[in-house]
């Protein structure tokens, strides 16, 4: 073979070798295993983010020890990062327990929105009642041990006249220190002081450890350790009558009810992405980057947001990062992988923890949560942000061009008419729409751009996922499943072209004339080398 | 034996040794100065592993040093080390590590991953070290102890406040000046630090980077950041004081870590490290200073003092559980494993990991796909999604793990555009949906259990009555269970102590103190795969009539809690509500118990939401039994929280869970064989006979066989337009080697109503699925273990065809449901007016009487279906479009080339450049040829 051979075969095997490279990844900036502790309240929001975080090369091992031990964790540099329902409280002001950072320097940084459900396991007739709600006060009452029957007046009032049946009430609460705890007596101390206090122990302030049947040694109410524990307990077949406290993802996993809360506006919600939403609009966030407790609520007009949608006892769950350059735990991969952690999860990882019990950001809180994050580059210059801003940062809160709206809030739906107060009860699944994409299915399953007649029916009220067979109170709401005519459209009536296939005629052209042109042009170039160098030997 | 293993032929190292070549040269061309591109790395990042198991063999002896200086050979061992990989290793991964010939060890504690082994007696210490064991390169790449990674600064630093001679410096082996009083300290001595005692020896940490870390008394003079001094949080440290039994056999899970999970030890393909066992065999003792130069000697009775605390007697005999508060022989501890003594024994196996993988970019350009649901598919798409995200021709999605059920309940609503499940939810659809298979794969049940020599027992076999004798909570535990149900008080207390249990697994320990081994740990939350086993349970004659009522051929009987439990179920219910009894309630053992007493069989059952959380137990052999108390104090209500177990004593392990089949080959679990084929008939006849008939069942392990015999007995619904495991003929002979815990997953998506751009992209996904995505092997984008390949060899064609299929149907988004059988949607007209052509495919046959009530399904039969035309689309799947081109290039760029050596551009050319002189005159002269 001659040089020039060689030549030519070189630059068809290049040539070949770059139609097939693919996309180049981005020079991966390097990562470590960091590990986090702490709340169980956002554990399943978490715990997708570690596994989706994964295909970036960043191992993440996250403990949902409860939110009081993250903090203690974080404090005893046992952690890389806490997650906390709170902000260090210096002591718990109920039980006085010490509770700072130890002096190890941190920012706290708002990471999803949630809600807090009521679940209940209630049994009538040997069917699972799935449409109970309740108001602020007959649930103060129920955790304080004055409602004690689910036959109470109350209840009955809250569900427009239709009486359960006498089943003693179990209220269920966390045994450890949790966020949970802390966000339900924060609320019930500032919304009912005169049925809190005496309860627990004439202090009417807010704690992470509940006072069991106030502080009584004995009584209905049960302590149960974290989450799992809380939800085994209302889900066995022995719990009946029994209603605890969770982040509104353990139901929804679980397919267990939770009650419906009656909100400022007179109408019983639940929290769903949309209501939560809503609600911490009303949040009053500290904004002074100065403050130690920067970027964290006071959620008392949560409590009593106006709106017909806001679920009352929505809240953020907080972050907490090591800011120190001098940080003993913390290295440059560290902090890299602690902050690509968080990008992801104030970002794309909100698009997906809707669905399954969350809700997202809002942008204002987005973007300070940046502002969070470029601590750690201000800690350590080697750490890499480029990029890592709104303008990547899929987030369903914000709509181009919009920043200052939340999106999510703006398209709630309203909540039906059978959740007001003195109407309904609402069927099961009725009102607790959750999906990802609520426009869409307020107007119809049906998209790709045409329209049947029935597609224009004016949005109803959407329903939830889920709403099994089960026991219910037997409400008006079923007739909201006429709302339901409207998805007749799943069938489009007319075929648009497909997309992809173009015409088979212009793809022949183009055939030929790249054939045409690999002929001439190798053999031209080839001739022109030749004449070149001389003929070829 | 049923870990599974990747098998890889030498032809495929080839293959990709090429694609390894040509990926490299295209880096140069296509993007220089970048970092790793996609088929140079992803070749060599997820190799096979287990084909590099390494054994090593090694002499191990301890001497003892006369005042006159002769010595004697106080002990002598010959070691067999075996390390299950050692090649191509992967962070994280798990190496089985197994031992023969070592002195046996006494005074075990139950955490040999924590700081607390140093107190143990000859443990078999494993270390991950940097560097290269050889003399033959610079000392800064050789191996030491300096470059060993332990958590704690206990492990490295030693201090005696008492004698100025501990054993340590009475080894012979050290070098003079190591031998000195204070050894290693830093100067000038930190603060921090407490003053000097009357002997110290100081372990510096040398971290990748130079870094010299000193440690000291609680890491005083400065940690490594991945140290800690508390436990408790996150992984476990991977530094293990191993326990030999008193045959010198031990075993251990070495986790081997590279830079991303501990930086300080650094380890990476580029960086050599190595596993170092150290079998202890205790210090060699020369107290009179015989091997030191006369003027450093210690005086007569120094030295005889010196000799005596060296050859001190051991503190527990072997196989002895270690007393809290005693402390052990110093001389022969694991807290001396750097001395010289036991480093000169050390066996070192290189360990050589992998370039790390491809990994997605943090900052994506495109909002990534969301499909919701299926745990079962985690390792799947943990290996799709970087194939996905750095290939353009593809897009970035994210599997959101969820219920399965309420992922399908979210599709049916419009909630979600995609969801992945096993089964056809409860009525169907209520809206067309395609469920494309996009892989075959299971549930296994996982255990770590030790045998009767405290070795991890491997031959697990299980039918699906013990299975609900577990779940059904009808072993009553202890004797505070056997109080709080009498009715199972005569019950065997755990499944040890059950004949059904020994007559499968026979010679196994009866582990009548280990509560974990009367339960099954499961999952809180919904999964398709509890509804499985649920399944399994429900159709085996002899599990059910035990879940009835009948007592099994020993006198078992079921908890009547469960009497008649209604199965299948999507999670375990818990019905047994007995609280322990009044008298243990108040007793004040437990005070947490106290504090709030719950249903007592629950608490030992404590299923949890995550199946993550199954994972790592099954892993470390945690036990999620939720009744400890640990410093439970009656009088702080913040200590009074129930905690589960934890990690248990090596040697005396049981546990048990059900995690998803693809987990154990990553993770190295272990898995148990299954009983199927047709049921023994156990009825009648003595205890004997009927141990002998369980016994004679066929037990299937989750292997590829196992899975390949089960797929073969999916049965094809027509109607739903699905294929379903069909747990009666389960019960066939035809099922004697199909594995039981087999399932389909399936990728459920609408085909109406999605984004054209969406639609498009699932499309892909589907295509992808059913062809390239099938390939078994680790590279990103391959089908990890665990996922039987849909292929035609594997009897799956049809299943790969089908997804295929349902591809075009989702890209065209016409409300089309293809049928199983493509035959079936070109021949027979169509009875009722439904969107397709031939079959009915909108209203799913059977969706609207099972919908659930008082919610009428959405396009449900009511709905104003259209009738539309069907035909094939093109475009999508064109072979023509996706190879013609680059096939016509090769060939024509081949054919030019070829023309160039016959010259017959010559006739040609003349032709083209009269050509272009007609279309456009010439600027003459400039070039010699052209004119």
């Amino acid at each position: 073979m001659t040089r020039l051979t060689k030549r030519g075969l070189l630059a068809v095997v290049l040539l070949l070798i770059a139609l097939m490279t693919p996309a180049v990844a981005d020079a991966s900036s390097s990562h470590t295993l960091i590990q986090g502790s702490g709340s169980s309240w956002a554990a399943n929001a978490i715990n997708q983010w570690v596994a989706d975080v994964a295909n970036s090369g960043e191992q993440v091992v996250f403990t949902a020890n409860g939110a009081a031990q993250g903090r203690k964790d974080f404090a005893n540099e046992a952690n890389d990062f806490g997650v906390s329902d709170v902000p260090f409280l210096g002591k718990d002001p109920t039980t006085g327990q010490a509770d700072t950072s130890e002096g190890r320097a941190y920012a706290y940084l708002p990471i999803a929105a949630g809600g807090t459900a009521f679940p209940y396991h209630v049994e009538v007739g040997g069917k699972l009642v799935r449409n109970i709600r309740l108001s602020g006060q007959t649930v103060a009452k129920i955790f304080t041990s004055t409602i004690t029957n689910w036959d109470d007046p109350a209840i009955t009032k809250d569900n427009n006249g239709l009486a359960l049946p006498s089943i003693p009430i179990i209220p269920v609460v966390h045994s450890e220190g949790a966020g949970v705890t802390n966000q339900f007596t924060r609320w019930v101390a500032k919304e009912y002081p005169s049925i809190w206090a005496p309860c627990n122990g004439g202090i009417d302030a807010q704690t992470e450890y509940f006072p069991l049947n106030c502080g009584k040694s004995s009584g209905n109410e049960k302590a149960q350790s974290g989450s799992d524990g809380v939800m085994n307990f209302i889900k066995s077949s022995g719990a009946n009558g029994s209603i605890g406290m969770e982040e509104y993802s353990y139901p929804l996993l679980s397919n267990f009810p939770a009650a419906k809360l009656l909100n400022k506006a007179g109408y019983y919600t639940l929290p769903t992405q949309y209501n939560v939403a809503v609600a911490l609009t009303r949040a009053v966030i500290d904004n002074n980057p100065a403050s130690p407790t920067y970027l964290t609520q006071n959620l008392d007009h949560v409590y009593t947001n106006p709106d017909k949608r806001a679920y009352p006892l929505s809240s953020y769950v907080y972050a907490i990062i090591p800011t120190s350059a001098t940080d003993p735990r913390m290295t440059t991969a560290k902090r890299q992988t602690v902050a690509d952690f968080l990008y992801y999860s104030i970002c794309q990882g909100q698009s997906e923890i809707g669905p399954i019990g969350y809700s997202s950001l809002p942008i204002n809180l987005v973007t300070a949560g940046f502002s969070q994050i470029a601590k750690l580059k201000a800690a350590d210059a080697g750490v890499n942000l480029t990029n890592r801003n709104v303008s990547t940062c899929h987030n369903p809160t914000f709509i181009a061009g919009e920043p200052k709206v939340n999106h999510l809030a703006q398209i709630a739906p309203q909540p039906p008419a059978c959740d007001r107060l003195g109407a309904g009860p609402c069927a099961a699944g009725v009102g607790a729409y959750n999906g990802s994409k609520p426009s869409n299915a307020a107007n119809s399953t049906a998209t790709g751009g045409t329209t049947t007649g029935s597609g224009a029916v004016t949005p109803r009220t959407p329903v939830a996922a889920g709403s099994p067979a089960g026991g219910e109170l037997g409400g008006t709401g079923t007739s909201d499943g006429a709302a339901l005519a409207q998805t007749g459209a799943v069938v489009p009536a007319t075929l648009g072209a497909d997309a992809n296939s173009g015409p088979s005629t212009l793809l022949t052209v183009v055939l030929v004339g790249l054939f045409g042109l690999v002929v001439a042009v190798p053999a031209g170039l080839g001739a022109l080398l030749v004449r070149r160098r001389g003929p070829i030997s | 034996m049923t870990r599974l293993r990747l098998k890889t032929s030498p032809r495929r190292s080839a293959v990709a040794l090429v694609a390894l070549t040509l990926g490299l040269a295209g880096v140069g061309i296509a993007a220089p100065g970048q970092a790793a591109v996609e088929p140079a790395s992803t070749v060599v990042s997820r190799p096979a592993s287990g084909t590099s198991a390494v054994t090593r063999t090694e002499t191990v002896v301890r001497q003892s040093f006369a005042a006159d200086g002769s010595t004697t050979q106080v002990d002598r061992r010959t070691v067999r080390l075996a390390v299950s990989a050692t090649t191509n290793l992967r962070g994280r991964q798990e190496l089985n590590v197994t031992w023969t010939g070592a002195h046996p060890t006494g005074g075990l504690v139950s955490d040999v991953n924590s700081s607390a082994g140093v107190n143990e007696e000859y443990p078999f210490v494993l270390l991950e070290c940097r560097g290269v064991d050889s003399t033959g390169v610079p000392a800064a790449k050789q191996l030491s102890p300096e470059t060993c990674w332990t958590q704690t600064s206990v492990e490295r630093y030693n201090s005696n406040l008492n004698t100025t001679y501990p054993a340590w410096r009475s080894d012979a082996f050290e070098t003079d000046a190591n031998r000195a009083r204070i050894v290693g300290a830093p100067s000038p001595r930190p603060h921090a630090c407490p003053r000097a005692a009357a002997a110290e020896r100081w372990i510096p940490m040398i971290a990748a980077s130079g870094t010299v870390y000193e440690g000291g008394d609680f890491g005083c003079a400065g940690q490594a950041p991945e140290a800690s001094n508390i436990g408790g949080t996150g992984l476990p440290s991977n530094a293990t004081y191993g326990i030999t039994g008193t045959d010198g056999g031990g075993s251990a899970e070495f986790s081997a870590w590279t830079e991303d999970e501990n930086a300080t030890l650094g380890c990476s393909s580029s960086v050599p490290c190595a596993l170092v066992a150290i079998p202890i065999m205790g210090i060699s003792c020369d107290g009179y200073g015989t091997r030191l130069p006369a003027a450093d000697r210690p005086d007569s009775a120094t030295g005889s003092d010196a000799q005596a605390q060296c050859q001190s007697p051991d503190v527990f005999s072997p196989g002895q559980i270690a007393v809290p508060g005693t402390q052990p022989n110093l001389a022969t501890s694991g807290a001396l494993w750097w001395s010289a003594s036991n480093w000169r024994n050390r066996i070192t196996v290189p360990l050589q990991f992998a370039v790390s993988s491809n990994v997605c970019s943090v900052v994506s350009k495109e909002k990534p796909l969301a499909i919701y649901g299926s745990t079962l598919l985690n390792e799947l798409t943990a290996q799709w999604e970087p194939k996905f995200c750095t290939d353009e021709k593809l897009f970035p999605f994210v599997h959101v793990q969820t219920a399965e059920d309420s992922a399908r309940t979210l599709l049916n609503v419009g909630n979600v555009e995609g969801a992945f499940g096993s089964r056809m939810p409860d009525g169907g659809f209520g809206r067309p949906v395609v469920q494309a298979p996009i892989a075959v794969t299971g549930f296994a049940i996982s255990y770590v259990i030790d045998d009767a020599n405290g070795r991890p027992y491997d031959k697990l076999r299980l039918d699906p009555r013990l299975l609900a004798k577990l779940l059904s909570q009808s072993y009553p535990v202890n004797s505070i269970g056997k109080g709080s149900d009498p009715a199972i008080a005569a019950n065997p207390v755990n499944i040890t102590e059950d004949p059904e249990f020994q007559a499968l697994n026979p010679g196994l320990p009866h582990y009548t103190a280990v509560e974990a081994a009367s339960t099954l740990l499961t999952l809180s939350s919904d999964a398709d795969m509890v509804y499985a086993l649920t399944s399994y349970l429900n159709d085996d004659p002899d599990a059910r009539a035990f879940l009835d009522g009948k007592a099994d051929p020993w006198g078992m009987v079921v908890n009547p809690a469960y009497k008649q439990v209604r199965l299948p179920v999507y999670s375990w219910p818990l019905q047994d509500d007995n609280l322990a009894t009044s008298a243990y309630i108040s007793g004040g053992n437990n005070p947490c118990y106290t504090h709030s007493p719950g249903p007592y069989l629950s608490l030992v059952a404590n299923p949890t939401a995550f199946v993550s959380t199954i994972v790592l137990n099954m892993q470390y052999a945690i036990s999620n039994v939720g009744i400890a108390c640990p410093n439970g104090d009656p009088n702080d209500v913040s200590t009074l929280k129930l905690s589960t177990q934890g990690r248990q004593q090596p040697g005396f392990r049981f546990v048990l869970g059900i995690v998803p089949l693809s987990s154990i080959a990553r993770y190295n679990l272990t898995a148990a064989s299954l009983r199927s084929g047709p049921p023994p008939t156990t009825a009648g006849g003595s205890a004997a006979r009927a141990a002998d008939t369980v016994s004679a069942g066929t037990y299937v392990a989750p292997d590829n066989a196992g899975l390949r015999a089960a797929a073969a007995l999916f049965t094809a619904d027509k109607a739903a337009k699905t294929w379903k495991v069909d747990y009666d003929a389960l019960q066939t002979a035809a099922a004697r080697t199909a594995y039981p815990g087999t399932l389909p997953v399936y990728a459920d998506i609408p085909t109406t109503g999605l984004p054209a751009a969406d639609a498009s992209k699932f499309a892909t996904f589907l295509t992808y699925a059913a062809g390239a995505g099938q390939t078994a092997g680790l590279l990103n984008g391959q089908l990890p273990p665990g996922y039987l390949p849909m292929t035609r060899a594997n009897g799956l064609g049809a299943l790969a065809g089908y997804t295929a299929r349902a591809a075009l149907a989702v890209k065209a988004q016409r409300g089309f449901v293809p049928s199983l059988d493509a035959a079936d949607d070109v021949t027979t007209p169509t009875s009722q007016g439904g969107t397709g052509p031939s079959s009915p495919s909108a209203p799913i046959p059977g969706a609207t009487p099972g919908s659930p009530a008082g919610s009428p399904a959405l396009g449900s039969a009511a709905a104003p279906s259209t009738s539309v035309a069907l035909f094939r689309t093109v475009g999508h799947d064109s072979p023509l479009g996706r190879l013609g081109l680059p096939l016509m290039l090769l060939t024509f760029l081949l054919l030019g080339a070829a023309g160039m050596l016959l010259r017959w551009s010559e006739v040609i050319v003349p032709v083209v450049v009269s050509a272009g002189r007609v279309a456009r005159p010439r600027t003459p002269g400039k070039r010699k040829g052209s004119s």
